[in-house]
């Protein structure tokens, strides 16, 4: 059978056993205790017969036998019917008697007819007798006359005349039967009584050991039914007491384990926080990053904003003046100028038309020759003002904020002259991101800077201005340009440097004249695609 | 004929030995079969020649021969102690056994102070004994005797028993010789108060033999069953055969003893074994042996044996898990290999094997 | 885990027998979902159980067939032990009982119902040591039918919370052993055939826990062969022995053929246990595979089933299913059952009830058409849905998984 079962749970023997009990105590049986015990009784006495002291009656001596074969007549006559017919076989015959012999032998005597010495006479002359040959004394005179005393007439003649001659004789062995017969009496009296008197105590003695047994026995079953029954309840308790511990170690485990399932949950949102934290800190740090270029970019563009007023008022006074001094005369400009009009007569007079870094103003003044209504934007004060008193439209603001104020495809015509060479290319990109967001599907935007393939413009003259940044690489613009998707991307080459003496085709010169007196400047023209 | 038990206790381990390539060979003082090769106890002295031979004493009487051989071999010897009943429960029926029984019980303290190698006891109430007089726990093993339940499980039941028994009487039935430490009395009065109660059909069945000279105990015996007149309800069956006592079990619905002294008691792993329910008083190694697989009651009570037996017979689904859990006790604890097992251990820890 | 045992006394494909054919089909409708292990025995004859087959594992459409040697066949001493049942059941019947309490209960004690069952073998030493050691293999253990050895002492080798036993009981002489109920119990639920068996199993066993599984049949139509099969017949497929009412079939054939000749034949297969008389008209086919016994039912007139020792008897709705009306014999309640239900056939009692149903169907061609297509409609109702089963044997296989993993370290 397998190891594991479920019989030896399901079957209760102390319970079973625990209910039999119950049911044996409460019924009344129709065999009694007392009728089951009787033989207990019994069964004592048998036993206590068996070692009892008692010495059994005898009423006449043991018989001894003699080793020398010889004996007295006396020895045999004091024993009495079977007693001394037993012996008188013993004695003469030397042998226990046979059943036959025993009984015949016995009749005989009791008879009366014949006599003991009748009897041992007879045993004594038989063959087997002769045999034996025992001596027995004082035999023969009584039994010659006991033989005597059989022949008819005669013999009975002779029986009277002994026996009155015997007759005191007679009379006295008489009484002495008497007293042997009332002595053996009393022995056997005597006896019983003794025997009586034995079997008394001994029924005493039993039955006060019976009384003491029983209530010990009583009392032993008490105690076990006690016994029993403590440890039913204990069995029938203790277990479900032990279970109850159990369930509570089971709840309280219960709890501590939804408890730790808690705090773990909790521990992972906290991590998971952490690690979302930790994230958004990433984030953000990139953002501020680019917030930290935006702003140095701000920074730059607004660098002469957030000069305090009169300093900055008093270096854009100076850079006005240079302006005027390096600039060229107004006269000469709007000639130079003029090479972009024919770009701007495809729009209409109400065009939008935005003018980066109008400085003096000149391309404004110009447009509005012309019949436009051009904006402009120009940081420095000076300028600005000037350009306002003249009528024109300039707003003193850094022109990125002003293209980031600008809705999408608003403005027809950009123009940036001689600006983008005092950014850097961050700021460059910017403003042509901006310029193309801001135009309208069509509109151009159109640049001037100075050109870097004159080489004294591009390294020495370019320098004049401090305000100078680099000089733009044509080709690069170009580049930029078309990359940032505009297109009908044109690139001339203006304002050649007059006097040029390197002149006709001698070696070197069209490099050299390229080189020293070539274009000055140079204007890319673009277009932002139409939809 | 069955053997009876420290017959087949010597027969097993003889068995067991001889499979382990040992050379055995049993003797005694008498024996009466002629089965087994049993030669005379004079003989061990020549058959034990060198140290490294074991002597395996079974003492279960008084015997002086035995008691010398144990003193005076020099090799290895080992004590099978079987418990000798106490020579009170003879008093008055044989004085032939109480003297042999007293002689027996006096011996044990020799036996004990032989200092043997191994004492070997069929029941821890038979070990305690030995440990009480002086033996060495360590060298006190239990091992349950070897008992012949395989060989009733193969045999087929006798018809004629199946025929007489199995009609629809409650029969109880109790396996021992009839010997007066047995109980038989109890046995006997829970009947008389069982028909009185509950039902005047049932019968119980004693089988087992009368030993000479106990003549007087049987006849006691019946003078009980005839001051309560169950003449026709109890039955003794003598002695019988292998394929009868098989089928006395299968026609037994109970199984009951109420023995005041037993070693071991092997009837009740024969009744284990054939699932016949157990209702015992508890005495001497009795409730050992029994275990939780029947009912033991501490009290000798007829009332309680009655009432017992009313249960159960009212409650086929108890009466079928009591003979399930005793199935179960002997195949756990009692089944000859298990037994085997113990005893080879026990030689082991001499270094017999 | 992914292992379920089914424990039956014989496998093999030339048994024919119903508890095997159950064993069988129960393996092949589990074997998608388990790797199941039939647990069985070298036997191949019921009437010794001697050891034929080689003992070992064998493979056999996807299902592992372990066989063991059987220590304990049957004897005649066994035979006197059912003599003796016999006649102590007959001083404790009830005349006029329903099924399941056609007796009182049995004096005899567990002690000698064990002995009994034992001795009819077959058991094996082996088997019961493997259920012992290995039951923990298995997610459950299914005992097939519960008669043999194989069952009865199994059921001791494995704990309650694996076991599961299907009866096929009906009333019988031997069901009415109290030991069998106290075996039944220590299943932990019982899978039925029938309802009726469940009912029957009541009465005998009181109340278990257990569900209707029943089984499902090859029910796919095959066609007669007219080449072979041109003279009409009546069928009967089975073990040809005494207890399936084959000496009565054949007396009342015989008798009919005497007084009513015409060419109709009757056709047997099966394993004769007993000898087919030797009449012209009588044919003995003697083992049939699966295939032509449905052909062969396709094409008979009629299936007569003259046993009174059915449970279920699949080889009726088999050849109900090929539309063949049934001619039952009125012993045993569960063909009153299908063919009262149905009404695919009709009960015979005697011989006069059996030669006045020949008479009156083999005339009435059409009316045997409509009961042919009653009982197929009848089977296909009830016994053709093999995912009903599977299902149903999922259900019980998976509460004894359910015990296992709720049974921690419990109190062992």
């Amino acid at each position: 059978m397998h190891t594991e079962s479920s019989d030896e749970n399901d079957l209760d023997v102390d319970g079973l056993m625990h209910a039999i009990r119950e049911a044996a105590s409460k019924r009344d049986y129709k065999i009694a205790k007392a009728d089951l015990l009787e033989t207990k009784l019994a069964r004592m006495f048998s036993a206590a017969e068996a070692e009892t002291s008692h010495a059994r009656l005898a009423l006449s001596p043991e018989f001894e036998a003699r080793s020398d074969d010889g004996y007295h007549v006396n020895d045999l006559l004091r024993y009495q019917g079977r007693d001394f017919v037993t012996n008188a076989y013993r004695v003469v015959l030397k042998r226990e008697p046979d059943e036959a012999g025993f009984l015949h032998n016995l009749t005989l005597l009791q008879s009366g007819a014949y006599n003991k010495i009748d009897i041992l006479a007879s045993l004594r002359s038989s063959d087997e007798g002769k045999r034996c040959a025992v001596r027995i004394e004082g035999l023969k005179l009584p039994a010659t006359i006991r033989s005597v005393e059989r022949i008819p007439v005669l013999g009975y003649v002779l029986q009277c005349l002994i026996g009155w001659a015997r007759f005191p004789a007679t009379l006295r062995s008489q009484r002495q039967f008497q007293e042997y017969v009332v002595a053996q009496q009393s022995l056997i009296a005597d006896y019983v009584n003794q025997l009586q008197e034995n079997i008394r105590t001994e029924l005493q003695q039993h039955a006060q050991q019976l009384t003491r047994l029983d209530p010990l026995a009583n009392e032993m079953i008490h105690l076990h039914a006690q016994l029993d029954s403590l440890e039913f309840t204990v069995r029938q308790t203790l277990p479900q007491r032990i279970e109850d511990g159990e369930e509570r170690l089971r709840q309280t485990a219960a709890q501590l384990a939804t408890l730790s399932g808690d705090l773990n949950d909790r521990l992972n949102n906290i991590s998971q926080l952490l690690v979302q934290t930790r994230l958004e800190l990433a984030q953000q740090s990139v953002a501020s990053d680019e917030l930290r270029r935006e702003l140095k970019n701000a920074n730059v563009l607004t660098e002469r904003m957030t000069m305090p007023g009169a300093e900055r008022r008093s270096w854009d006074k100076l850079y006005a003046a240079f302006e005027e001094e390096f600039r060229g005369p107004v006269a000469e400009v709007e000639e130079r100028l003029r090479f972009y009009l024919p770009f701007v007569r495809d729009f209409s007079t109400d065009a939008a038309i935005l003018d980066l870094g109008s400085g003096r103003g000149d391309w404004l003044a110009l447009l509005t020759q012309q019949g436009f209504q051009p904006r402009g934007v120009e940081t420095n004060e000076v300028l600005a003002d000037d350009c306002r008193k003249r009528g024109l439209n300039v707003e003193t603001i850094d022109m990125m904020v002003c293209l980031r104020k600008l809705v999408a495809n608003s403005v027809d015509v950009i123009t940036v002259f001689h600006l983008i060479e005092h950014v850097g290319i961050d700021d460059l990109l910017h403003l042509l991101d901006q310029a193309k967001r801001t135009l309208k599907p069509g509109g151009l935007l159109m640049l001037e800077t100075p050109s870097p393939e004159n080489i004294p413009v591009g390294a020495c003259n370019f320098y004049a201005d401090p305000t100078h940044n680099k000089p733009i690489y044509p080709h690069t613009l170009m580049f930029i340009l078309r990359n940032l998707g505009f297109a009908d991307c044109k690139l001339e080459f203006l304002h050649p440097v007059e006097n040029s003496p390197f002149v006709g085709d001698s070696p070197g010169f069209p490099q050299l004249n390229q080189w020293f007196f070539g274009p000055r400047d140079f204007s890319v023209i673009a277009r932002k695609p139409a939809e | 004929m069955n053997a009876d038990a420290i017959s087949n206790d010597l027969y097993g381990m003889q068995q067991v030995l001889a499979e382990q390539g040992h050379d055995v060979r049993l003797f005694a003082q008498n024996s009466l079969t002629t089965e087994h090769e049993i030669g005379p106890a004079t003989e061990i002295k020549n058959f034990l020649a060198s140290r490294d031979d074991l002597l395996i004493y079974h003492y279960s009487m008084g015997w002086d021969f035995g008691l010398d051989l144990v003193r005076e071999l020099n090799c290895r010897t080992a004590i099978k102690y079987h418990n000798i009943t106490p020579p009170e429960y003879f008093v008055g029926y044989s004085k032939d056994y109480e003297n042999v029984c007293r002689h027996g019980r006096l011996q044990i303290k020799d036996i004990a102070q032989a200092n043997c190698d191994l004492y070997l006891s069929d029941s821890e109430y038979n070990s305690w004994e030995l440990l009480l007089e002086g033996v060495d726990k360590s060298k006190s093993f239990v091992v349950p005797p070897f008992h012949q339940v395989d060989n009733l499980n193969r045999v087929a039941p006798d018809e004629a028993v199946l025929d007489s028994y199995v009609n629809g009487k409650t029969n109880i039935l109790m396996v021992g010789r009839v010997a007066p430490n047995k109980g038989h009395a109890t046995l006997i009065r829970s009947l008389a108060v069982y028909r009185a109660e509950y039902d005047p059909d049932a019968q119980l069945l004693i089988v087992g033999r009368v030993p000479d000279q106990l003549e007087t105990y049987a006849e006691s015996l019946q003078q009980l069953i005839q001051s309560l007149k169950l003449e026709d309800a109890v039955i003794f069956t003598g002695g019988v055969s292998d394929e009868q006592l098989k089928a006395y079990y299968l026609a037994a619905d109970f199984f009951m003893l109420a023995s005041e002294h037993e070693g071991f008691c092997v009837p009740l792993v024969e009744a284990m074994a054939m699932k016949v329910p157990i209702i015992t008083c508890a005495s001497s190694a009795v409730p050992s042996t029994v275990g939780k697989a029947g009912l033991v009651w501490k009290e000798r009570s007829p009332y309680l044996l009655a009432e017992s037996v009313n249960f159960l017979a009212n409650d086929d689904a108890t009466r079928a898990a009591l003979g399930v859990r005793g199935r179960r006790r002997y195949e756990r604890s009692f089944t000859n290999e298990m037994i085997a097992t113990a005893f080879l251990q026990a030689l082991a820890s001499i270094s017999c094997i | 885990m992914n292992r379920v045992a089914i424990v039956v006394q014989r496998c093999h494909e030339s048994i024919v027998g119903g508890s095997e054919s159950l064993a069988w089909h129960y393996a092949t409708v589990l074997r998608e979902i388990y790797d199941v292990d039939i647990l069985t025995t070298t036997a191949l004859d019921t009437r010794d159980w001697a050891n034929t087959l080689p003992e070992g594992r064998q493979s056999r459409d996807g299902v592992t067939i372990r066989r063991f040697h059987v220590t304990q066949g049957r004897t005649p001493y066994w035979s006197s032990l059912l003599i003796r049942l016999y006649r102590d059941l007959d001083r404790v019947r009830v005349p006029d009982a329903e099924p399941g309490a056609r007796f009182a209960p049995l004096p005899w004690t567990i002690g000698l119902q064990e002995e009994f069952i034992r001795t009819q073998g077959p058991y094996s030493a082996s088997l019961m040591r493997f259920l012992r050691e290995r039951w923990s293999d298995y997610r459950a253990v299914i005992f097939t039918t519960y008669l043999y050895p194989t069952t009865y002492f199994g059921l001791f080798e494995v704990p309650k919370r694996v076991a599961l036993i299907t009866p096929t009981l009906h009333d019988e002489p031997t069901a009415y052993l109290s030991a069998y109920k106290y075996a039944a119990r220590r299943a932990r639920s019982a899978i039925w055939l029938t309802e009726a068996e469940r009912r029957v199993g009541l009465k005998l066993w009181g109340e278990l826990p257990g569900t209707v599984v029943s089984m499902s049949l090859d029910t796919a139509t095959r066609q007669r062969d007219p080449a072979r099969e041109e003279r009409p017949y009546i069928l009967y497929c089975g073990r040809i022995d005494p207890n399936k009412g084959c000496i009565e079939l054949f007396n009342y054939f015989i008798e009919f053929k005497k007084m009513h000749p015409s060419d109709l034949r009757l056709v047997l297969t099966g394993k004769d246990d007993i000898p087919v008389p030797d009449h012209p008209d009588v044919d003995f086919r003697g083992f049939v595979d699966d295939e032509e016994k449905l052909r062969l039912m396709a094409g008979a007139k009629l299936f007569v089933m003259p046993s009174g020792n059915e449970s279920f008897s699949i080889v009726t709705l088999e050849a109900m299913a090929q539309r063949a009306p049934v001619l039952a014999s009125g012993v045993t309640e569960v063909l009153v059952d299908h063919i009262n239900e149905s009404g695919a056939g009709l009960i015979y009692r005697d011989y006069e009830s059996f030669a006045g149903a020949l008479n009156e169907l083999l005339s009435d061609e059409a009316r045997l058409a409509k009961m042919g297509e009653i009982g197929r409609q009848y089977v296909m109702a009830k016994y053709a849905s093999p995912e009903r089963v599977r299902n149903l044997l999922l259900v019980a296989v998976e509460s004894c998984a359910e015990a296992i993993s709720t049974v921690g370290t419990g109190s062992l």
